[in-house]
């Protein structure tokens, strides 16, 4: 069952801020140079900014003063001239920034869409598409800001820290001791501010991710929301879930802002030792007002440095979630040494196979099932709803491994084929039959990129897909939305679409549910051409479907009930000849 | 951006807050320094020890006050922010549920999401945090000017007149930053349905090997998304770079001129001095416009998307009256078109209360069509829908809805517990109902040997359920509404053979209390119905009885024989 429902939070994982933090740092690597360049930039425009009051103290109080015209002209001068290389720097550090940053997340979010595409189906069928969605769109943004914090904020405050404090302590020890004296408050109560914070900046998280994928579903399900009547009701879990976001987000600041208190108390503290030691030695005016100008120099990186820790616990939170995905370890693992299988007979066996949900172990889906299907055999599995028939599908198609148990095709084990091979090999319409957004032709091709227009039409005209698809205003060029196409039409598309791919094995789950009678004679047709000569898998409740299958197996329970011929199983009186006499019973 | 001016309104308690403490902070730091000159003057040069520890303690407090105005305004205007998102949220929510179906054939759900979630947000700091940051900005900038003025008029016309430059670049850029950001909205739209498809696909993606190809098409959207992303950081570089530049000329310039007044002696230098302690505090709010116009560009972009789904009016007008009176729907000569095909053509039908209307005919011939007219999710070009003697568009969309449970075709399941997945609609049904419903369903049986029975999560779609299994959990839903019209749209199709004759015979047991649309491709589903009409291609082609049909040896009767058999055929006739 599903982990996890639209409106629950997502479990939180253990963290280590400090792992994710190095971890974001290591995607700078490749890019040494540019974060060195974009640091020396920084470094030399604070040097120029560090001239600016230089040269308006030498304007006023030199050039002013002894009325130089041409000196004042001068200075000013070199003033427009420095400002317009202070934006010149600023250009350039913007743009190298601007491309490692996002460069970065390009790189993440395509490194965790990829993985994501490794993961199992038991991944996706556990969790709601928009809390995926949350991850690899919006928390991977946080990346960024990280990043940017880190090389701009953090590597030249620090430099100008050390530069500020050496300079005050050459300028004046005790002074610049008794400022010092200030700063364990600072650093203790940003500590303190920050992990306090922490917790709420990965419920905001999670909270967001509610609103996600709330909307998502509601906008999904829209036509069921709206005919049940359950706009208020829905409008009124996401007035709370959205509520949950403010309050999450409110918890969070109302610890975070408290920094601007910890910051002007340190500062407060590091004045009065400062004016304190200054009148117990007897310092001169002169002397203590020199060094209150390098004080706010001095609080300037350190408050800084303080805001940038303080975001650092919501862009954690934010980057920890993009590599939880990125950690998932998928659970079907292709072989270490792949088989690789040009072309399969299509010969399948499975021996003693059991299966269970990875996280209901003790509930056996399906148990100790075995069978063989040769050659071009077409196979029906037939069962009540839920027996396992979809399973065993799943297992066959490798969407699932079993928990014990082997399953062969050609003689070689499953697990060991390589899975482009085995996909390719194998063609399964699962019972979704799932479109892409595009053009009918566009998902007729899926399966195979380079279809000719002739292979596309034959095979539409083999499903009997051709007329309806000619009927439309576009042909084959129109877009495939919920309203142009009806549920029986876009099974008839999704048939079409897995014939054009060509499998030597073939699965069908319950694809012609949807297609009415008149229809599906005629899809029948289709299916008896997709059928021939292949090794076919045919789950339906029409027992017209099912008459011709070389064999039939029933499956109730997790297990082979019954297995045999249309005419056998009847003769045999069983469940089979049950289910055939309540259809035909009238 | 009106529609939010709204949301902040509700929220002015905050807002005087937030200024109350701006203000205060302003007063703190004029008082400061009043503090080091006493210590300065009265301790150092007069010698009064004794006042040292007062001022050194009260200069503490105010350092302390400072601290507290700064994070009571800080914490108030983020809260003002996250609360109009809220606002703006849960509006725009509930708007977009009233929408019809061409709006959300035009809108993916991943695009919505968007909207929802990051456009509201972006509008929200605005109003928060942003807003009343670059109103201190404005505040502080007027002060400064106007002192600026009274020391020196020559001195700020030079600032007033480089202003409008600064004022163009800033223009220039939002301008920019707006389509940029639209770019990036839609950008974002975009790849969250491209990967909100391979999500939802991901059986048929890795059933047909498209591991690769999905990830080439995410990489196409991701690739411009970041190509979006480095130009709109690029244009508010030079942008940024550009308005520092004429900030810092601003200062130099109008040290040149009152230099050159103090040299003609038209100026004291101390008045000189002193001008340009304000000219400086003029210099750096104009470092910070770069990325306020940037938060503020974003939110445009956004404020445009939001107010373009506000602005839409649903297609469909609402009635008023809120309560139907009868159950007898009548269809009369309904046709519709849609871009110009005919979907529909000439429908006319009378299903009576406690009567049953089955309706066939092939795949795409309209039938769902005539169930979605019947609920209004559109209405037809020609032709009316009666419920109750009144045209179906007098009611409201509550009371009209309210009078059908629809199983729809297409399984749509919450991610919720399987009890609230029954209940929707009407949380407060009792669980009783619920249960009843989902034993006639035949869907109890399941339910309960699901690890935690009714209060087990169900997947999105209901992932983690079989078809048919999904099916009668659709079926238990539309039961537990009890509404007076049952449409089953094809809602048997995934039903093993003996659990949908056990749901047809508790569906039997109901009518005469209730009507019913059947809509199926099953002789079996429809042979009882009190009139069976039988669709192609948008038009009536055949209706009657069972009997009367199988009489007319048309397409009902091919249909029969082709699902059972021509002996079964002659010999129910």
């Amino acid at each position: 069952m599903a982990v996890n429902s639209a409106s629950a939070d997502e479990a939180r994982t253990k963290t280590q801020k400090r792992a994710t933090v190095i971890r974001v740092l290591g995607y700078m690597k490749q890019y040494k140079w540019q974060v060195i360049l974009v640091i020396t930039l920084m470094i030399a425009a604070s040097a120029i900014s560090v001239v600016f009051p230089l040269l308006i103290e030498n304007a006023v109080d030199v050039q002013v003063a002894s009325e130089n015209k041409k000196g004042l002209i001068t200075v000013v001068c070199i003033g427009l001239g420095l400002a317009l290389l202070w934006s010149a720097f600023y250009i350039i550090r913007v743009r190298i920034m601007a491309s490692i940053s996002n460069s970065v997340v390009l790189q993440v979010r395509s490194e965790a869409f990829a993985h994501l595409q490794k993961l199992s189906l038991h991944y996706f069928d556990s969790r709601p598409t928009g809390k995926i969605l949350a991850r690899i769109i919006g928390d991977i943004t946080s990346l960024k800001d990280m990043l940017r914090q880190l090389v701009t904020t953090l590597i030249p405050n620090i430099f100008f820290f050390i530069a500020i404090t050496v300079v005050m302590f050459i300028k004046n020890p005790v002074f610049a001791g008794a400022v010092f004296v200030a700063l364990p408050v600072m650093a203790g109560g940003s500590f303190i501010v920050f992990r306090m914070a922490f917790r709420f900046w990965q419920e905001f998280r999670q909270k967001q991710s509610n609103v996600n994928a709330f909307a998502h579903e509601t906008f999904s399900g829209i036509r069921v929301v709206q005919s049940f009547c359950a706009e208020k009701q829905m409008k009124n879990s996401f007035a709370q879930i959205a509520s949950q976001v403010t309050k999450s987000f409110t918890s969070a600041v109302i610890r975070v802002d408290f920094i601007d208190v910890v910051i002007h108390a340190s500062q407060g503290i590091g004045y009065f030792l400062l004016y304190l030691m200054a009148v117990r030695t007897n310092a001169t005016v002169g002397a203590l007002l020199a060094f209150t100008t390098y004080i706010s120099l001095f609080w300037q990186p350190i408050r800084q440095l303080a805001n940038m820790y303080n975001q650092l616990g919501n862009q954690i939170a934010g980057a920890e979630r993009v590599f939880e995905i990125l950690d998932t370890e998928p659970t079907l693992l292709e072989s270490e040494h792949p088989v690789s299988m040009p072309s399969v007979r299509g010969d399948v066996q499975f021996s003693h196979v059991s299966f269970a949900y990875p996280d209901e172990p003790q509930t056996m889906v399906l148990n100790d099932v075995s069978f063989k299907a040769s050659e071009g055999e077409t196979i029906a599995l037939v069962g009540p709803t839920g027996a396992g028939k979809t399973t065993i599908i799943n297992l066959l198609a490798r969407f699932y491994d079993p928990v014990s148990g082997t399953i062969m095709i050609d003689g070689t084990p499953l697990s060991s084929i390589a899975i482009p091979d085995l996909r390719r090999h194998i063609g399964v319409m699962t019972q979704d039959s799932y479109l892409f957004s595009g053009t009918i032709r566009d998902n007729l091709c899926y399966g195979k990129l380079d279809a000719t227009d002739d292979e596309i039409k034959s095979a539409c005209k083999a499903i009997g897909a051709d007329s309806f698809i000619l009927a439309t205003p576009k042909g084959y060029d129109t877009e495939v939305t919920d309203q142009t196409l009806s549920q029986g039409q876009r099974q008839l598309l999704a048939l079409a679409r897995t014939l054009l791919a060509n499998p030597s094995i073939l699965i069908l789950d319950e694809a012609t549910s949807a297609i009415d009678t008149a229809t599906e004679l005629l899809v029948q047709n289709g299916i008896r051409l997709l059928t021939s000569g292949r090794t076919s898998f045919v789950v339906a409740h029409r027992l017209s479907t099912i008459r011709n299958a070389s064999r039939i197996l029933v499956i109730d329970h997790g297990s082979i009930q019954e297995s045999g011929t249309h005419s056998e199983l009847l003769a045999q009186g069983g469940q089979y000849a049950a289910l055939y006499k309540a259809q035909f019973g009238i | 951006m009106k529609r939010f001016m709204v949301y902040a309104a509700r929220h002015k308690g905050l807002y005087l807050i937030a200024f109350l403490m701006l203000f205060g902070g302003i007063a703190l730091d004029a008082v400061i320094p009043s503090f080091v000159r006493k210590l300065v003057d009265d301790v150092m040069i007069g010698q009064k020890t004794g006042e040292l520890m007062t001022l050194l303690l009260s200069m503490l407090g105010c350092f302390v006050l400072r601290g507290v105005t700064d994070y009571l305004q800080e914490f108030s205007s983020d809260k003002v922010g996250w609360k109009v998102a809220e606002d703006a949220r849960v509006d725009l929510f509930e708007h977009i549920e009233g929408e019809d179906q061409t709006f959300f054939r035009e809108n993916t759900p991943g695009e919505l999401m968007s909207r929802v979630k990051r456009d509201t947000e972006s509008v929200g700091t605005t109003f928060g945090f942003i807003g009343i940051f670059m109103i201190q900005i404005i505040i502080h900038v007027i002060v400064m000017l106007a002192c600026l003025a009274r020391l020196s008029l020559p001195m700020a016309l030079v600032c007033i007149v480089l202003m409008p430059f600064i004022a163009v670049l800033g223009y220039k850029g939002e301008k920019k930053g707006d389509a940029l950001y639209g770019d990036i909205s839609e950008e974002t739209a975009t790849m969250n349905k491209t990967a909100g498809e391979a999500i939802s696909g991901i059986r048929t993606v890795k059933a047909f090997n498209k591991e690769e190809h999905e990830k080439k098409r995410f990489e196409k959207r991701n690739k411009h998304f970041f190509d979006l992303s480095v130009r709109l950081e690029w244009m508010f570089g030079n942008c940024d770079a550009g308005v520092s530049f004429l900030g810092r000329a601003m200062l130099f310039l109008s040290i040149l001129a009152g230099g050159l007044l103090v040299i003609s002696k038209k100026m004291s230098l101390g008045t000189l001095a002193s001008s340009v302690e304000y000219v400086n505090n003029l210099v750096w709010p104009m470092m910070e416009i770069g990325w306020i116009l940037n938060e503020i560009s974003s939110a445009m972009a956004s404020s445009k998307k939001i107010d373009n789904i506000f602005k839409r009016k649903s297609r469909l007008t609402e009635g008023t009256i809120d309560s139907v009176a009868d159950d007898e729907l009548v269809f009369s000569h309904v046709g519709l078109n849609l871009e110009d095909t005919m979907i529909l053509d000439d429908i006319s039908f009378t299903v009576s209360s406690g009567k049953t209307l089955g309706i066939m005919g092939a795949t795409g011939s309209g039938k769902s069509t005539i169930t979605n007219l019947a609920l209004r999710f559109l209405d037809p070009t020609s032709g009316t829908i009666l419920l109750g003697g009144r045209p179906s568009t007098d009611y409201t969309f509550h009371a009209l809805r309210s009078a059908f449970s629809i199983v729809t075709q297409d399984i749509f399941l919450f991610s919720d517990t399987a009890m609230n997945n029954i209940k929707i609609g009407n949380p407060d049904m009792s669980d009783q109902i619920a249960m009843h419903a989902a034993a006639s369903a035949k869907a109890d049986g399941f339910i309960t040997h699901l690890e935690e029975g009714y209060s087990t999560v169900i997947g999105e779609k209901g992932v983690g359920l079989s078809g048919g299994q999904k099916q009668r959990l659709c079926i238990a839903r539309a039961l537990a509404k009890n509404a007076p019209i049952l449409i089953l749209d094809d809602s048997t199709s995934a039903l093993d053979m003996e659990t949908e004759r056990e749901i047809q015979h508790e569906l039997h047991a109901l009518e005469h209390k209730q009507s019913t649309i059947i809509v199926a491709h099953r002789i079996s589903a429809v042979r009882r119905a009190d009139e069976i009409i039988y669709l192609d291609r948008g038009r009536i082609v055949e209706r009657g009885t069972h009997q009367s049909l199988m009489a007319m040896h048309g397409r009902y009767y091919e249909t029969f024989v082709a699902q059972y058999s021509k002996e079964d055929a002659d010999g129910s006739k």
